[in-house]
């Protein structure tokens, strides 16, 4: 169950590159590959406790006002973050600035919740959460290894540009997310298409 | 699933009730350390701005060299170098940025001519654009720059702004101007 749920979280439903979600995010923090690292760790332990919490109350949320709930869930989980953080990692805390607080409008969040912890066991819950956020932490780092290195000339703020080159600026800016990973889902796409056709579906 | 409009109204007041307790007790227990965090912040700050190396422990070494001084209605800080002699006063620096409010310190020398420093307590400028306004070879551009009356701060030889961040640097700079321009005609103030 684990290294199904893995798969499906990392690869053939990855959140950001085949539901799309979680784009407006991966616009903001990637051009630095530490904002993304830690943004991304927001993300794993806000979706894995939100996915946790609402699994347990599955049974008791009434119906129609479910998606309220969800949003009360995950945004206590984000302050609670956010306060940890100030308290115990100032440095961090400051670094990252208002995006701690936008963790809570990541439609990833609310997409594992209506879709898989609304329905499942805790447990699994909890995993699928984790995974997920991992599957959008995984791109977030390759869009900003690609962004940082061509828009600053470094990685993790270490110097990488060792020929001297002209770094873009583009890169530096929004745009540049759009690009990238409007590549990289093609790739991917490609990829998919190409297992179907080998394999038939091997992963069904 | 009971979805009766009561079950809903008493399970929604009851989850808020159980969130909002648990943030609220949480915030409470950590609000001394965020705040401390927050002041240890602002004493690095003012410590850099008047070139005092803060060490493992800005606090105490802030209370060693460093007394609040009022100038004019400015609530400034006043620090002395290990002889009693004033090294520099630090002055608060607040304003718009570019997204957002800009909270900083300058340091400016006793006599009033030369900017000591700046650093900045909190900005909302984008990450790896404006956000380095905050990066050290910005800041310490400003380091010893002569003030004179008058006579406006701006960017050009020996002063770069930040390439892809224009707004930005030009908020900074229209801050710092602000201030200087005020600060400026305290000078006899001080003298006195």
């Amino acid at each position: 169950m684990i290294r199904s749920l893995l798969v499906r979280n990392i690869w053939d439903e990855n959140q950001v590159l085949r539901q799309i979600l979680g784009i407006c995010s991966l616009l903001a923090v990637t051009n630095l590959v530490r904002n993304s690292l830690v943004m991304g760790l927001g993300l794993i332990f806000a979706v894995g406790l939100s996915s946790l919490t609402i699994s347990y109350l599955r049974n008791y949320i009434p119906h129609r006002i479910r998606m309220i709930v969800q949003t009360l869930i995950i945004a206590a989980w984000v302050i609670l973050f956010d306060l940890i953080i100030k308290a115990h990692l100032p440095e961090i805390s400051r670094a990252l600035g208002p995006y701690v607080g936008l963790i809570i409008t990541n439609c990833i969040i609310m997409g594992r919740a209506e879709a898989f912890a609304q329905k499942n066991p805790p447990l699994a819950s909890l995993l699928d959460g984790i995974f997920a956020g991992l599957g959008y932490m995984l791109v977030l780092v390759i869009i900003a290894v690609i962004r940082e290195t061509m828009g600053f000339g470094t990685i993790l703020g270490f110097n990488v540009n060792f020929l001297g080159l002209e770094t873009w600026t583009i890169m530096v800016m929004p745009p540049a997310a759009f690009f990238l990973i409007g590549v990289l889902i093609w790739i991917v796409n490609i990829i998919m298409a190409r297992q179907a056709a080998a394999g038939g579906g091997e992963r069904g | 699933m009971n979805d009766s409009y009561g079950y809903t109204i008493v399970f929604m007041l009851v989850l808020s009730a159980v969130f909002t307790t648990v943030l609220a007790v949480t915030q409470g227990a950590y609000l001394p350390v965020i705040s401390e965090n927050e002041r240890n912040v602002e004493r690095k700050a003012i410590l850099k701005v008047l070139n005092i190396e803060p060490g493992p422990s800005a606090s105490s070494v802030f209370e060693e060299r460093v007394v609040p001084a009022a100038v004019g209605d400015w609530d400034a800080y006043l620090a002395y170098d290990d002889g009693g002699h004033p090294l520099g006063y630090a002055f608060p620096l607040n304003g718009q940025g570019l997204w957002g409010s800009i909270r900083g310190f300058i340091g400016i020398s006793p006599g009033f001519d030369r900017l000591l420093g700046l650093e900045f307590v909190e900005q909302n400028e984008t990450p790896g654009l404006g956000g380095r306004i905050d990066e050290a070879w910005f800041k310490n551009q400003f380091q010893g720059l002569e003030l004179r009356a008058g006579e406006d701060i701006a960017y050009g030889s020996g002063l770069d702004a930040i390439t892809g961040a224009t707004s930005s640097s030009q908020a900074v700079l229209s801050l710092l101007n602000a201030a200087i321009a005020e600060l400026l005609p305290l000078k006899e103030v001080v003298g006195s």
